[in-house]
């Protein structure tokens, strides 16, 4: 019989273990037994893995074991002050006529309440309503990933969102983490949207840069058939934080579904993509901008999994990594025997700025169907030095021509966003990064 | 006004420029000619600010300032301008919004106030349409997907709107279709004037028939063998390279 090594428990992957018995014993109050279920299974799966380590290979780049050094205990003390606070905070972004869900550390504590929008928070007690309790009780392929059992295991709060076919047309889930000492949120989300509903939905975090919290966030999207939702996301968490999400994505036929992504927060962030797409003639479109400096560790990872015939995918991603930070691509596209005429393309392109930043690009397919059209690229370089020479013969200043030709790379992936309010602010996020940028 | 003085230059140990000596008077034209691979754009380049190229001797002066020291965008905030053989294509930048960058980045190196944006569409669209530049063309990326007769009538319209005290012409001319030629030499001589200077290179006479030169040179190996009037050009036409070259080996 062969030895497995067992590699031995890292403090915090104790302390994690240790909390875990007296918080979920304060926490049954609420969600009944469906969330009572969730937290087993997630706390076993953590005590067979521990955190997510290079052993296994989709967290080969992002060795949370590593770089999780101490453990924050789950944020417990919600207060209606302290969501006037952080409901007083300014806006990330400014979206009008949005219905908005805030999150605070975690937990879901109030809305812009709007018609055909109905939303159930998680921590109602004693139990949940039997349509939010099914949603919960769902299975996943990807259950066994070491952040969703963390999240499962520690859910602190969260929503469970119906968005019907009439319902608003830009729905905001603004997260906010605040605080004055180190904790962990685990928001758990679930939003089903209804056949031929069309919305706008609006992902955003943002925290405090003095505090190194801790977020690991679970989103699960349902779309029904020939929905429509534009999504857009946006990563402004603390500049010391550890900022991990999963969405998961369920994807019925003839559904559209288009995500960009902005991320430039966190000192390790991890965005988790998990894409099933069960009907015909699905659409798919996932974007996204990351943009790192300093020590910031930014990480996408994407598994796009085709099930029906005649569905489209786009990924186009592009990152820019500057001083000593690094980026992780990880994108793989899975087509199953059955997904014939599936039209896949992913492409992930990546320019450095310093000779210290890194970048690991890992693009993969799995293909099991014939008839299929399926490619990836990644390029990894510098600015172009053709660019960079027509722009100063122009009379362009160094730095004033980089910025142009890197708000240009960006602004390619920007151009996917639909809706022009959304995309200049966005524009203008990816400007003034790129102004406090200092060049050597 | 450029004067340039024994350059030499090399890329990579490779030598290009072997001891050039060039000089164009304010409001004069001239013309360069030479075969292939004669180092014409790397001298452009070079009096451009391109920073590949080693320049291991010479001068170059611009109204009697060595430029050589000088970062490329402080060349063209001074007045150079080098209307490129292979114009780079941006993408993600509209034209439009290069040229209104190019244009106030230029006039902030020299302590202008930058233009009011209805200032600059007005003064963009009057010479885009006598380039026969349309306004479909400046919404689109830099370069991209042009064809090579529109990058070309693109550079002489950054010109236009830069102004510059000097520019070089790097085989401007190849690419355009008869009309076209007709068009972007009228762009060019109507920047002609008493203080401003040009380098013209090209391979064709019947460009000097429309922008008439004031001096020809012919550029062989890295260096000019040989000066003189237009007629020069002429001769070229007739009998090629050939003896000109094996005359100064
Ligand atoms: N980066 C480089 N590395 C090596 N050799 C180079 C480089 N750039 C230019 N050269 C060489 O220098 C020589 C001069 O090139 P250049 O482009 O200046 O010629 P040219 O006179 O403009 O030619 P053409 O008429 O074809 O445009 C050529 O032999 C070319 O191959
Ligand atoms: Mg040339």
């Amino acid at each position: 019989m062969a030895l497995r090594a067992q590699p031995v428990k890292t403090p915090a992957e104790e302390a994690i273990a240790a909390s875990f018995p007296a918080f979920a014993a304060r926490q049954a109050r609420w969600g009944g037994a469906e969330v009572a279920k969730a937290r087993e299974d997630g706390i076993a799966r953590f005590r067979a893995n521990g955190l997510p380590n290079r052993r296994i290979e989709e967290w080969h780049y992002t060795d949370l074991r590593s770089m999780l050094r101490e453990a924050a205990a789950p944020f417990e003390a919600f207060s209606d002050d302290l969501a006037r606070k952080a409901a007083a905070g300014a806006a990330p972004i400014a979206l009008e006529g949005a219905a908005r869900l805030l999150f605070v550390n975690g937990r879901y504590v109030a809305d812009k309440p709007a018609a055909g929008l109905e939303v159930v928070d998680l921590t109602t007690a004693p139990s949940l309503p039997p349509v939010a309790a099914q949603a919960l009780a769902r299975d996943t392929a990807y259950a066994g990933n070491g952040a969703v059992a963390l999240n499962r295991a520690f859910t602190n709060g969260g929503a469970i969102v119906h968005i019907a076919a009439g319902a608003p047309h830009v729905i905001h889930l603004d997260f906010r983490e605040i605080g004055s000492e180190a904790f962990s949120t685990f928001p758990h989300v679930i939003v089903d949207v209804a056949e031929q509903a069309q919305v706008l939905i609006v992902e955003s975090h943002r925290g405090s840069d003095d505090i190194a919290y801790q977020t690991n966030a679970l989103i699960e999207l349902k779309l029904a058939a020939q929905a429509r939702v534009s999504y857009v996301r946006l990563n402004e968490a603390g500049a010391k934080s550890i900022s991990l999400a999963t969405l998961g994505l369920d994807i019925a036929d003839h559904a559209t579904f288009n995500l960009f992504s902005l991320n430039t927060g966190a000192a390790l962030s991890r965005h988790q993509i998990f894409l099933h797409s069960d009907g015909e003639q699905s659409s798919i479109d996932l974007a996204g901008v990351t943009l790192a400096r300093g020590k910031q560790h930014a990480d996408t990872t994407l598994v796009v999994e085709h099930k029906a015939p005649r569905c489209k995918s786009r990924e186009f991603y592009r990152y820019i990594v500057d001083e000593s930070a690094t980026g992780v691509f990880q994108g793989k596209i899975v087509v199953a025997p059955d997904a014939q005429k599936t039209d896949g393309a992913m492409k992930s392109q990546t320019i450095l700025l310093s000779d210290e930043a890194a970048m690991n690009n890992k693009p993969e397919l799995e293909i099991f169907a014939d008839d299929v059209l399926c490619g990836h690229g990644a390029t990894c370089g510098s600015l172009d030095d053709d660019q960079l020479f027509y722009a100063y013969s122009r009379g362009l200043p160094p730095a004033q021509a980089q910025a142009l030709l890197l708000e240009a790379f960006a602004g390619e992936a920007l151009e996917r966003v639909a809706d022009e309010g959304l995309r200049e602010q966005l524009r203008d996020k990816v400007c003034a990064w790129l102004a406090q940028r200092v060049i050597q | 006004m450029l004067e340039i003085r024994n350059l030499h230059a090399e890329i990579d140990g490779k030598k290009i420029l072997n001891g050039l000596t060039l000089s164009v008077p304010a409001g004069e034209v001239a013309a360069i000619m030479g075969p292939n691979g004669s180092g014409k754009s790397t001298l452009s380049y070079i009096v451009a600010g391109r920073s590949d190229y080693t320049v291991t001797a010479g001068e170059v002066l611009l109204n009697g300032e060595d430029i050589l020291k000088l970062p490329p965008h402080e060349r063209a905030a001074r007045g150079l301008f080098l209307a490129f053989q292979y114009p780079v294509e941006i993408p993600g930048v509209t034209t439009h919004t290069f040229l209104r960058t190019a244009m106030n980045a230029q006039r902030k190196t020299r302590g202008e106030e930058e233009l009011k944006t209805a200032d600059f569409i007005k003064i963009m669209r009057a010479a885009a349409d006598k380039l026969s530049i349309s306004q479909e063309m400046l919404r689109r990326p830099l370069n991209v997907g042009f064809s090579g007769g529109e990058k070309k009538r693109l550079e002489v319209l950054q010109m236009t709107l830069l102004e510059p005290r000097f520019g070089i012409l790097d085989e401007t001319d190849s690419g355009l279709d008869i009309d076209a030629l007709r068009v972007v030499s009228d762009g060019v001589n109507a920047l002609r004037s008493k203080e401003r200077g040009f380098l013209v290179i090209t391979h064709y006479q019947r460009l000097l028939d429309y922008i008439k030169p004031d001096s020809v040179h012919v550029m062989s190996n890295g260096r000019i063998i040989k000066s003189g009037g237009p007629d020069l050009a002429l001769e070229l036409e007739k009998h090629g390279y050939r003896d000109i070259v094996a005359n100064a080996a």
